[in-house]
């Protein structure tokens, strides 16, 4: 049987380099399937989905050995017109592959460069528009169209030509989880129906699993493992990779150890996964026990008779009145649970407003509603605020707001940050003290090395020339980044480059810290690296971001926007106890289960993970 | 400037320019020039929502040409006046070695203000068109014959609002951190020049180094999208409506009438009608867009 991706002993390695990103990778790909390429960032995912596409090495250059066959014949063999009729592809950013400005004409782009007859052109731009959900949009420019929907057209336009094969690579990367999960559906709808072949890279791992058929797991540009389920790679990576687990792996396989039963992970989305974990939770409250179930993060994980819960119930109580599994849950650990010494949620702040903003409305020339409407909040010192909503909802422009780079229509600003109290009618906050990220830090890299970029900003907040070299190696040390100081920022991954950004950022010394989307693209172990750096800052944080286990792991309150107004606001627990889409994965698994279960560290913490 | 939903016939874009400019030259009735700038205005007009971004952009557009068409009428009026000279003498200043008597005569006013007129006249009515035109029309226009011009043509008129939309970020980005430093760093106006040199290398830099990444990932797309096979064909959504058709042949009416004087007037309000049908017809489809 013909296979649609066959790889056998591929080495590859860019010019100029003088490792291989690829090294040794064997890789088969059956018709139909739908497959995951997991690994952290630099593990050589795209790579290998560039060598399929045929761009490694025919436009990057660099040396290839070993092969690739696409359907049964040999990339060597193809030219790239035949290759670009079997292959559909999309990157993560849809802008950087856009030629045309309208929708239509964009999408029969590949059409025009196979030669497909005008006749035969419109039909198919029609037809894959139509499959996308995009027919209504046809005829407008690109630039009229928000994130969501420009990755659709880029999956159109992938699929214009009727490609066998089609190549994601963080495709939904830079989506919000709604529009997310509508990408995923619509790539469900084509595989399923049609037939293609799908292989797609995403960190976002709980969002690919319950879609793909087969995992493959790349380490340092080799391939670690291919799994032909889901459920096993999930199983393994919890084992030997629990960076690259999907979050629900580690409750089902948790779960599982407590009751003794078999370890396999069968529970990948959050629907099978609580009604797994619902006899357990039925159980407890057989005993009055759920609502005692708190997982306070300063003395966490203790299930009743607790000071911090004030129930009356106790952990002996609920043991004697358990089954085995929950016996096997409060086993004999009295050891507090907690081992971070994370802030707990809502406890940080004073009541010093650092800036206020009251009745704010901002408006952009040539737009009817207002980007932001009747907008009221405050930041204290030490405080952790997160921006959450869909793309479009105001949360930049809050930031912006705040950065002093908009002027307030109406409403007003006060607070010890700004040099004087603003009231509407144009006027900016002139806001002391900020330190601004805004989406892709990487964009603002230009020093020629880690270590310039450093003494860049280091020079700009008024160091001297020798001053700024001795701070800069002391921040290098701090940030961990004195093997990276000689290479090219550009060159560096996608969480080495906001370490750096943030680093120059933070050689300004600022007191307010404003982030747009500071974790998009990064894999775990780089969030898990920006986390500790941001902890250890001293001062107040607002962060937009769709990344909701980091917001919920990190806030200690959450503004909700929708339409440029905040239409719900509390702490993390009030705020993902109530939404249902704009929630934590771990957070919908426990929902009226524990509401204090927001994060997986929630759930480790609480004895519910691993 | 906003486009429109539904577009126009590329070449009906041509069309009416070239109806505006024939008109603009044809006519030489000073009210009716004056009519033919107030049509080209309120297409001008159509480009945006009436907010006061239209107009801003508006006011540039006149700030940056007017001084211009100043000078060229001043220019045409001392020209005309002086070649041959009809009295009445208006102005007249003693000789300037070299550059002569400067006279201004009544019908040197004239000829100079409806020179200007022509000219201001086919900057406007350029503006309000081009603002409308797309990259895909440009394409259309050099054909297949220039498909791979016409292709660059438009990946760089794609480009520039993406390059226009980075200096912003980045400019923002740089105001945040100029707004720390000024207050740390010392006053002295040397020290701010230094500054302010070092920030503008960096702005310049930065979008240069972005733009060339941007470049290559947009180059890298194409040749996955199959560029530079030898089979090309090209995807047209161009299309004749009655709409088109209507609007070229009464643009080609009053352009007929415009160059017979005794129809001129007629002619001009043809042209007049066309740029009402116009203004009607891109806003309607405008709010659609923008629904």
């Amino acid at each position: 049987m013909t296979r649609a991706v066959e790889i056998e002993h591929l080495t590859y390695c860019y010019p100029e380099r003088a490792e291989n990103a690829l090294t040794d990778v064997c890789l088969t790909v059956e018709v139909g399937d739908w497959v995951l390429l997991q690994g952290l960032t630099g593990s050589g995912k795209s790579t290998l989905l560039q060598c399929i596409t045929g761009a490694c090495p025919r436009f990057h250059g660099g040396a290839i050995g070993g092969d690739v066959r696409l359907l049964g014949t040999s990339i060597h063999r193809l030219d790239a017109s035949s290759q670009a009729q079997q292959i559909g592809y999309v990157s993560q950013n849809p802008v950087a592959q856009s030629v045309y400005e309208n929708v239509a004409h964009e999408v029969a782009f590949t059409l025009e460069n196979l030669g497909v007859p005008k006749s035969d052109m419109f039909w198919r731009v029609a037809e894959s528009l139509e499959l996308v959900g995009m027919s209504d949009l046809s005829d407008r420019p690109l630039s009229s169209l928000s994130g969501g929907q420009r990755q659709r057209v880029a999956l159109a336009a992938a699929l214009v030509h009727q490609p066998r094969i089609l190549l994601l690579d963080e495709a939904a990367s830079q989506l919000d989880p709604v529009a997310a999960a509508e990408f995923f559906e619509v790539v469900q709808r084509i595989h399923l129906d049609y037939g293609v072949t799908v292989i797609l890279t995403d960190h976002r791992a709980d969002a690919a699993y319950p879609w793909v058929n087969q995992v493959v797991v790349l380490e340092k540009g080799r391939m670690v493992q291919q799994f032909p389920s889901p459920f096993v790679a999930a199983r393994w990576l919890v084992s030997h990779r629990p960076v690259l687990a999907p979050t629900l792996a580690h409750i089902d396989v948790a779960m599982k150890e407590q009751v003794g039963a078999s370890q396999e992970v069968t529970a990948l989305t959050v629907g099978a996964l609580r009604k797994a974990i619902r006899p357990y939770f039925e159980h407890l409250s057989r005993f009055g026990q759920v609502e005692c179930l708190t997982v306070d993060r300063a003395g966490f994980g203790r299930h009743g008779g607790d000071a911090t819960t004030g129930c009356g119930s106790t952990v002996e109580n609920v043991r004697s009145h358990s089954p085995p599994f929950v016996e096997a849950r409060f086993g004999g650990n009295e050891e507090p649970l907690v081992t971070s010494a994370a802030p707990a949620r809502g406890q940080r702040g004073n009541d010093e407003s650092w800036v206020a903003l009251k009745g704010v409305s901002i408006y952009f020339a040539g737009r009817a509603n207002p980007a932001l409407e009747d907008l009221s909040m405050q930041i204290a010192g030490q405080a952790r605020i997160a921006l959450i909503g869909p793309n479009g909802s105001g949360k930049t422009t809050l930031l912006r707001t705040l950065a002093g780079l908009l002027p307030l229509a109406t409403g007003r600003g006060t607070g010890s940050l700004l040099g004087k109290s603003v009231r509407g009618a144009k006027s900016r906050l002139e806001t002391a003290g900020v330190g601004y990220l805004p989406q892709n830090p990487q964009e603002l890299l230009h020093g020629s090395s880690v270590r310039e970029e450093l003494e860049l900003a280091l020079k700009d907040a008024g160091h001297g020339l020798h001053q700024a070299s001795t701070l800069a190696q002391r921040w290098l040390q701090d940030f961990r980044l004195e093997a990276l100081a000689a290479k090219h920022p550009r060159d560096l991954s996608g969480g080495q480059q906001v370490q750096v950004a943030l680093a120059a950022v933070l050689a300004t010394h600022p007191k307010l810290l404003l982030l747009d989307e500071p974790t998009r693209g990064l894999d775990a172990s780089a969030r898990e690296l920006l986390w500790e750096r941001l902890a250890a800052f001293d001062g107040a944080i607002v962060m937009a971001s769709h990344d909701l286990e980091f917001v919920a792991d990190f806030a200690t309150e959450v503004l909700f926007l929708s339409r440029g107004r905040v239409v719900l606001h509390g702490q993390p627990r009030d705020v993902f106890r109530q939404a249902l889409v704009f929630a934590p994965v771990v957070a919908r698994v426990f929902r009226g289960f524990s509401d204090e279960i927001l994060t997986l560290k929630d759930a480790v913490r609480g004895g519910f993970a691993r | 400037m906003h486009r429109l939903a539904t577009p126009n016939h590329p070449w009906v874009y041509p069309a009416l320019f070239l109806t505006w400019c024939l008109m603009s030259v044809a006519l030489q009735n000073l009210w009716l020039l004056l009519a033919l700038l107030a049509s080209a205005v309120a297409v001008l007009l159509v480009g945006g929502t009436p907010s006061r971004g239209t107009y801003r952009s508006m006011l540039w557009t006149v700030r940056l040409t007017l001084p211009f068409v100043c000078l060229y009428a001043l220019v045409s009026i001392g020209y005309a006046s002086a070649h041959p000279l009809v009295p009445p003498v208006w102005l007249k200043i003693p000789r300037v070695p070299l550059f002569g008597t400067l006279v201004v005569t009544k019908r040197g006013l004239d000829v100079g203000s409806t020179e200007a007129l022509h000219w201001f006249d086919v900057l406007v009515i350029f503006w309000a068109i081009s603002g409308q035109v797309s990259a895909d029309d440009i394409q259309h226009w050099l054909g297949r014959r220039f498909a791979r011009a016409g292709l660059s043509l438009a990946m760089v008129l794609h480009f520039v609002p993406e390059l226009l939309a980075e200096r912003e970020r980045v400019l923002d980005w740089m105001t945040v951190r100029r707004r720390n430093l000024a207050q740390q760093a010392s006053s002295s106006w040397l020290a701010r020049g230094r500054r302010e040199l070092q920030m503008q290398k960096t702005l310049y830099r930065v979008l240069l180094t972005n733009a060339l990444e941007r470049a290559w990932q947009l180059a890298e797309a194409m040749t996955v999208r199959g560029y530079g096979a030898t089979r090309k064909t090209r995807y047209s959504l161009a299309r004749w409506r009655p709409y088109d058709v209507w609007l070229c042949v009464l643009s080609a009416l009053a352009l007929t009438f415009a160059v017979v004087p005794a129809l001129s007037g007629l002619g001009v309000g043809l042209i007049i009608a066309v740029a009402a049908i116009v203004r009607w017809r891109w806003r309607a489809s405008l709010e659609w867009s923008l629904q």
